[in-house]
């Protein structure tokens, strides 16, 4: 009797729930197509030629250019591989400066390490916008106007605050007694680092990797400063360049705009898990 | 085996000699941090002091340059549209995320909330540079997809020179990613933080709330923005910061500002009047002022945050 009452109940709030799902799922739907719509439209117009583009303008059409691609790859693959360059050079750089200085924060008492620690978040607060003449200048004088070097130490300062800090947190939240067994197992500070601190810091160093290479793959303001060799252009200011040399010729160029997508799209497929479980656990936090 | 329970108190050599290999493992974080962080901000003051419009020929001018910023006109104009950025961020660039990733954990099925929650975000992973030349071809005049749109469905009086006017240029600028990862308006941070927030509210306070007979849409309004607190305040944060940097878009759709400076803001106006017309001293004391600008605001609203929570407490 009473299980027949429940789940009458259950098929009652069970229908009710699948109503309201539908209509929630439509509202995301749209606000979904609108969001990924420009990106869509590139893509299915990356395939076509200018007659193409003018007869269909909204639909896919056969067949498919795929000379679009190696045309924009022979253009853009410059670009690419400098933007790759600097990322890797970027993550390595602050992984190693920043999971090191996380450690040493947040498992080590010494004089002065709360304004070590402090002098270094506290350029979290300080807008990029205010050094960029100043940078310009330093940069230039030490010579490395046109080379990647000017984008890879720049872009490793910048991102070094928000990696040590991130990485201290998540050192600082390991269990102590884990400490502890190390410590009674003998474990000198470095084999800690590399044994416990490391393999624990997986989802923090992916949070870090990922938005480092995001940030350097989207930078451009920087970019368009230093660079002026069209053979050290990153992504970011070479698709400038290149935009104006396909001029009108929409498939070539939206070719390009994809390519010019490709490593992010699949780190993002990649790490996106990582970096929602950082931003879960609170990495981010006022 | 060593007893680590019986090892003698270390004496003060020992301790510094520990520390200093501390030192050694931080220095070159710390290094890096002085020469491109510290260094140029102090330099960027001493900057400002010079004219300096080549780099061999630099005349000490005193104030001169701050002088000339309060009475640049421009200057100001781009402060004004840093405003509305600022605004936009915080209306639009809030509320539809929100709405979002409430109608988000209202679905009752992990799966689809997943799904969703990919494809909203999904225009994240495409690069700035990608994301702002679609758009610009959205715009575009002739062949954009939105004066195409609008002359297909008879709507031809309402095609515009997006960009290309000033009545229209700021507000295409604001709304591109719309709507969610609006990218004047923090990318999809807000959404992510937001929707984040909001399914770490402890299951057993939306239970308690439904016991009470409080509706979802009273719901909203007691329990998840109060307990969106600490995320509001980090965007608020983020937006103070961004007032300075707004509009670094505009460089990208190579409007650099235009038309007729309707678009221009503070960081526009830097980089062309004091980067590329080689006036670094003018640039610099305009970082100067930027920099002071935004550090005001980022502590009074530190200042007013800290003040409201002792007297809630």
């Amino acid at each position: 009797m009473t299980r027949a009452m429940t789940s009458a109940s259950d098929v009652k709030r069970h229908t009710k729930r699948q109503r309201n799902d539908a209509l929630i799922g439509g509202i995301l739907a749209l606000l979904a197509f609108l969001g990924l719509f420009p990106f869509g439209f590139a893509l299915i117009g990356s395939f076509k030629n200018s007659a193409q583009f003018t007869q269909s303008y909204w639909l896919p059409a056969l067949p498919l250019h795929m000379e679009n691609y190696s045309s924009a790859w022979a253009q853009i693959s410059t670009f690419w591989i400098n933007s790759l360059i600097v990322g890797i050079a970027t993550s390595t750089i602050i992984l190693v400066l920043g999971t090191v200085s996380g450690f040493v924060f947040a498992r080590y008492r010494f004089p002065g390490r709360e304004t070590l620690f402090y002098m270094i978040i506290i350029l979290l607060a300080v807008p990029g916008v205010v050094n960029l003449v100043p940078l310009f200048l330093l940069v230039k004088a030490l010579g490395m106007i046109d080379t990647l070097w000017a984008l890879i130490v720049v872009y490793s300062v910048g991102n070094l605050y928000t990696t040590v800090y991130l990485m201290r947190n998540s050192i600082s939240s390991i269990g102590d007694e884990i400490f502890e067994a190390a410590k009674l197992d003998g474990a000198s500070g470095p084999q800690t680092f590399l044994r416990i601190v490391l393999p624990l810091s997986i989802p923090a160093m992916g949070t870090v990797i990922m938005t480092t290479l995001t940030g350097v793959w989207n930078e451009y303001l920087w970019a368009l400063l230093v660079i002026n060799d069209p053979a050290k252009r990153t992504i970011g200011t070479g698709l400038q360049f290149f935009t104006t040399q396909v001029g009108t010729e929409y498939g070539p160029m939206f070719a390009g705009y994809i390519l010019a997508s490709l490593p992010l799209v699949i780190a993002f497929a990649l790490a996106s898990r990582y970096y929602l479980a950082g931003l879960q656990a609170g990495s981010v936090k006022l | 085996m060593s007893a680590p329970s019986r090892k003698p108190t270390p004496s003060s050599w020992q301790l510094i000699g520990r520390s200093w290999a501390l030192y050694l493992t931080l220095l070159p974080t710390i290094a890096l941090i002085v020469i491109f962080a510290y260094w140029p901000t102090v330099n960027g003051f001493a900057e400002s002091l010079y004219s300096a419009t080549s780099s061999d020929a630099r005349v000490f001018v005193g104030l001169d340059n701050y002088r000339t910023l309060v009475e640049d006109t421009t200057f100001w104009k781009a402060f004004v549209n840093a405003l509305w950025y600022f605004l936009f961020a915080v209306t639009v660039g809030w509320a539809v995320p929100f709405v979002a990733a409430e109608l988000l954990i209202s679905l009752s099925s992990a799966k689809l909330q997943y799904l969703f929650r990919t494809l909203l975000i999904l225009p994240m992973a495409f690069p700035a540079a990608v994301f702002g030349f679609i758009w610009s071809f959205m715009y575009d005049p002739n062949d954009g997809v939105i004066n195409t749109f609008l002359n297909a469905i008879g709507a031809s009086g309402l095609a515009q020179n997006w960009l290309g006017d000033p009545r229209t240029a700021l507000g295409s600028l604001m709304m591109v990613g719309f709507p969610i990862v609006l990218l004047s308006a923090g990318g999809g941070l807000p959404f992510l933080l937001m929707l984040v927030g909001l399914q770490n509210i402890p299951q057993e306070i939306f239970d308690a709330a439904a016991m009470d007979g409080c509706s979802r849409w009273q719901r909203v309004w007691a329990i998840d923005l109060p307990m969106l607190g600490g995320q509001f305040s980090l965007l608020t944060m983020l937006a103070l910061i961004g007032l300075t940097q707004a509009g670094s878009i505009t460089l990208l759709l190579a409007t650099n500002g235009g038309p007729a400076f309707s678009t221009t803001t503070p960081l526009t106006w830097l980089i062309q009047s004091g980067i590329s017309a080689g006036n670094f001293g003018y640039g610099s004391a305009m970082g100067t002022v930027l920099f002071a600008v935004s550090l005001t605001l980022s502590g009074a609203y530190l200042w007013f945050q800290r003040r409201s929570a002792r007297r809630g407490a």
